[in-house]
């Protein structure tokens, strides 16, 4: 087969005019996103969150400044977040970033966040103890705990403590996806009911999630763990109870959750400022309203997480299902993100070796 | 112009795969400083961490395993249909052809969430077992290493139809049929005619099975039920989960190392399987 001489001109005249295409398109997109304005990008994590914090917080932010239009990008996790930051330290794709706690102390660390105006964020001033995670820099915007689930077609009541994970009635029913966050609030969890100081040791907290290993069925429940429950393919597991307190008004009669007494696990989010941010006014403005009490107490009415806002009150019934410090966070095992941080990957491999692959 | 005509591959291989090898390689040379830090210098810690760390050894030969495992049982399978779409005559073949790569058609995501149906502890072969009063207790094949099994070979099995389809051409049937004259028996025929001269395209088929075995993420993962480690598995949780980058990239020279290893070895064996068929 032989190509022709104008064939190829033709096939590299039409390259060149893709390329030039391609590169006008882009150049085009970028002119619209340095035209700053009241243009706002937000990415954070998927599903039920997307969702939840666009009804509860970007809607309401648009409706009150019209002239703002935010754009949320959904992320698989943390840690991709994480990479798109370090791989974009030129110009910002996004303004704020929703983060673990446990990651975005890094992003601190790095110098890809920067601290907040206090003069723009006021409520600042407002935030619960919980919240403050690194000072200065990006507060909590959301505060879950550490929950049981079960099916209560296969288990009707859930224990009291997490160590009865270990009893012989869940032998082959438990879903422990612990090779992540969950697994280490679970170890600041057994810490407090064993009696035990993580930052000493985590030996003990280990065996202990050995003998829970021995009625595991799945480490990784499919497509979830709040679906493999409710499925009934396995039924028992803990997961994070804001998102399970939600399904369980779905659907009552497929998952229950409770978080045992004095043994709750905060888990936290936070909402940060990108230091390459060409709009940091209005992004400080949107931090302003997401942690202010108006957004926090629909964030804590719909979605039953814990108000970061300290001017929030709920009704008593729901405050009983969020992860408040006077709700299911009331006396709760401590547990030092910032201290975690280091150490995270460390007890994760632990873990994976010890527990899992033991 | 021969040159030429290899400009665009060469140019897509330079970006979409050049370029990222060389950023992992760099990246592995880096040090983790916990907490997601990394240190950007020179350092072969991770790699140390890698070749001295049992764990990582029992990781690679997890993986290694699995893909000979995965590999041989497909070919298995695949051979005696990959002989009989080459040998038909039937006016159907070609769309028997199609049939038996058809799978290939639905992504591999969603056969094996079909898998995790059929295996699962409520699944169907459970139902079938039980219902049938086979047993009280069928085996528990989601969630372990035979699930990871059952379900790559059906994934990757046209794979091996295709390519052992294809590697077959050295077939001819005046061959098998002078050998019958000459008073050769069927399994003679087959030992000393047949497979001889599949066999390049059988290799093939290992080969390309294997490779796809030891990069697979996604049916290890979500029919491993956790407990399944494998390179793939590994790298990702470095990467995203423990966010160390540096061991996510070191690992994942590993599995191009063995990926080489296997290619230049399938690549020796189909060398010395040509030489002996055509009996240099």
């Amino acid at each position: 087969m032989t190509i022709s001489r104008r064939s190829a001109l033709f096939g590299g005249i039409a390259l060149l005019g893709l390329a030039a295409c391609s590169t006008s398109a882009t150049d085009s997109s970028q002119q619209d996103s340095s035209a700053g304005g009241d243009a706002l990008t937000i990415t954070g994590f998927s599903g039920a969150f997307a969702d939840q914090f666009q009804a509860e917080v970007i809607d309401p932010f648009q409706q009150a400044n019209p002239g703002t239009k935010v754009t949320y990008t959904p992320a698989t996790n943390s840690a991709e977040l994480l990479a798109g930051l370090r791989t974009n330290t030129g110009k910002a794709t996004y303004d704020l970033v929703i983060m673990d706690s446990s990651v975005s102390t890094t992003a601190n660390a790095e110098g890809l966040f920067e601290k907040l105006d206090a003069s723009i964020v006021t409520s600042l001033a407002d935030l619960v103890d919980a919240a403050v995670i690194d000072a200065g820099f990006g507060p909590a915007i959301t505060i879950d705990s550490l929950a049981f689930i079960a099916n209560p077609a296969k288990f009707a009541t859930l224990p009291s403590k997490w160590t009865a994970l270990a009893e012989a009635q869940y032998k082959g029913q438990l879903a422990l996806q612990i090779a992540d966050t969950r697994g280490i609030a679970l170890i600041a969890g057994l810490s407090k009911e064993l009696g035990l100081d993580y930052k000493t040791s985590i030996d003990g907290q280990l065996a202990e999630l050995k003998k829970f290993a021995a009625n595991t069925q799945t480490f990784s429940p499919q497509p979830n763990i709040y679906d493999a429950i409710r499925s009934g393919s396995v039924g028992m597991g803990v997961g994070w109870n804001a998102r399970a307190q939600a399904l369980h008004d779905e659907t009552p009669n497929e998952l229950i959750v409770a978080v045992p007494t004095g043994l709750g696990v905060a888990q936290i989010s936070t909402i940060n400022l990108v230091k390459t941010s060409t709009r940091k006014d209005v992004a400080q403005k949107f931090v302003e309203f997401a942690i202010g009490a108006e957004a926090q107490k629909r964030l804590s009415e719909s979605a039953f997480y814990g108000s970061v806002n300290k001017n929030v009150t709920v009704a008593a019934d729901i405050n009983a299902r969020t992860a408040s410090t006077t709700g299911l966070l009331a006396d709760a095992a401590p547990i030092d993100w910032n201290w975690i941080a280091p150490n995270y990957a460390g007890w994760v491999q632990r873990i994976q070796r010890e527990v899992i692959g033991g | 112009m021969a040159w030429g005509l290899l400009l665009p591959g060469l140019g897509v291989l330079l970006f979409a795969y050049a370029m990222p090898m060389l950023w992992v390689l760099r990246m592995a040379f880096n040090r983790f400083t916990g907490g997601g830090g990394i240190e950007i210098t020179l350092t072969l810690d991770s790699f140390a961490d890698v070749f001295t760390d049992p764990y990582y050894l029992r990781v690679a030969l997890t993986t290694v395993k699995l893909g000979l495992l995965v590999a041989a049982i497909t070919v298995l399978v695949a051979y005696p249909l990959a002989l009989f779409l080459v040998r038909t005559t039937s006016k159907w073949r070609g769309l028997l052809t199609i049939l038996a790569i058809a799978p290939m058609l639905v992504s591999s995501v969603a056969r094996t969430y079909g898998w995790m149906v059929v295996l699962g502890n409520q699944g169907l072969l459970s139902a079938v077992l039980t219902g049938l009063g086979l047993t009280d207790t069928p085996p528990q094949l989601a969630n372990q290493f035979a699930g990871v099994v059952i379900a790559l070979v059906q994934i990757f099995l046209p794979y091996a139809v295709l390519a052992m389809t294809s590697g077959f051409g050295r077939l001819d049937a005046t061959l098998e049929q002078a050998a019958a004259s000459l008073g050769a028996g069927r399994i003679t025929r087959f030992l000393r005619v047949t497979l001889p001269l599949t066999l390049p395209g059988v290799l093939t088929g290992l080969l390309l099975v294997f490779v796809l075995t030891i990069s697979a993420y996604v049916t290890p993962r979500l029919i491993g039920g956790g407990r399944v480690f494998v390179l793939a598995s590994e790298i990702y949780d470095q990467a995203t989960n423990q966010l160390n980058w540096p061991l996510a990239a070191a690992l994942s020279l590993v599995l191009v190392i063995v990926f080489g290893i296997a290619v230049t070895v399938f690549g020796l064996l189909q060398r010395r399987v040509e030489r002996w068929v055509s009996g240099r």
